[in-house]
């Protein structure tokens, strides 16, 4: 994926509730490349010199570890909410 | 969303856009440019009657208040981790290469006979300093101009190159140091001192050399695709 593709992908999921910036956008992806968790492959398209990224080996044991420590966040999060929704 | 694709005249005029607000590297520009044209065609394909220029400034306006600079700031941050590290294991490979580190001994030795002597028969003829020293300080001034040859006239305004041409910079200073010690024939620990210091300085310099050689030409081989996308587009 590319970085506009990134944006402009969160955009439609999110139906244009979460709007990713550049600012926020690649500073986090350099982040990850320094890290060793993404890698950079660039090629010509529509005459332009695109820069694809995507995840290295280490990255994607990355990320399912991350994506479970989120579920567990936000399950977390949600156990509070409700509990102090039926405490009134 | 590609019913309106950029033309290269188009794209010729985003890269103006884009040195006008300042960033003239061509590595900064290809970085910048895929995700602002495809920021310029949504925008022209939202609203068909909108000119390239509005495009261009309804675009840029998305990038927020400072525009471009986190963009550039975290791809120069990326660039320069990238080399460093690379800087680190070349240096790794040069010193586990036996004629590398053979030449990097051999001058060395050669620099430690030569202060000695130089030493012992009052050789001062340049600026009053060991001619040995003198010598050596020359020869880092001749190898910083050959690399700014060999590599910075073919790829103009390199960040890469010029960031590399810097690292282990501090070897320099201490070989400008050690050059610049006085030595005084009274004290014969004085000139085990310098030789001794010197010696080390320039096995570890002349390690440097071959690191950084090898580094810039990584960093010239990688940077070389915007360089010659740029070609393309600017003609």
């Amino acid at each position: 994926m590319y970085g506009y593709e990134m944006t402009r992908v969160v955009r439609e999921m999110t139906k244009n509730k979460t709007d990713i910036s550049e600012s926020a956008l690649y500073p986090a992806l350099h982040k990850l490349l320094e890290d060793g968790s993404l890698e950079t492959t660039s090629e010509i398209v529509d005459g332009r010199l695109r820069k694809y990224y995507h995840l290295s080996n280490k990255g994607k044991k990355e990320s399912v570890q991350k994506i479970n420590a989120l579920k567990v966040a936000l399950d977390s999060l949600q156990h509070i909410l409700n509990s102090n929704l039926a405490n009134g | 969303m590609d019913n309106n694709t950029l033309s290269k005249e188009q794209l010729y005029r985003l890269i103006n856009f884009i040195e006008k607000r300042g960033f003239h590297a061509p590595l900064v520009i290809v970085e910048i440019l895929d995700h602002f044209a495809c920021k310029v065609e949504e925008k022209m394909n939202s609203n068909p009657k909108l000119s390239l220029d509005e495009a261009m400034e309804n675009a840029y306006a998305d990038f927020g208040v400072p525009g471009f600079s986190p963009v550039v700031k975290a791809f120069e941050a990326g660039v320069n981790t990238k080399y460093r590290a690379i800087y680190g294991n070349e240096r790794r490979k040069v010193f586990s290469n036996l004629p590398y580190t053979l030449f990097a001994l051999i001058a060395a030795f050669s620099y430690y006979l030569g202060y000695n002597w130089c030493a012992v028969n009052g050789y001062r003829h340049i600026f009053g300093f060991n001619d040995s020293s003198a010598i050596l300080y020359l020869s880092t001034l001749a190898t910083t101009v050959f690399f700014l040859l060999r590599f910075k006239h073919m790829r103009k305004n390199n960040q890469i190159i010029n960031e590399i041409i810097n690292y282990d910079g501090w070897v320099f200073y201490l070989i400008i140091g050690v050059s610049c010690q006085p030595y005084s024939p009274a004290n014969p620990h004085g000139l085990m001192f310098l030789s001794i210091a010197g010696t080390i300085v320039v096995f570890y310099y002349t390690i440097c050399l071959f690191t950084r050689y090898a580094t810039m030409k990584k960093g010239y081989s990688d940077s070389s695709i915007y360089y010659d996308y740029l070609k393309t587009i600017q003609g």
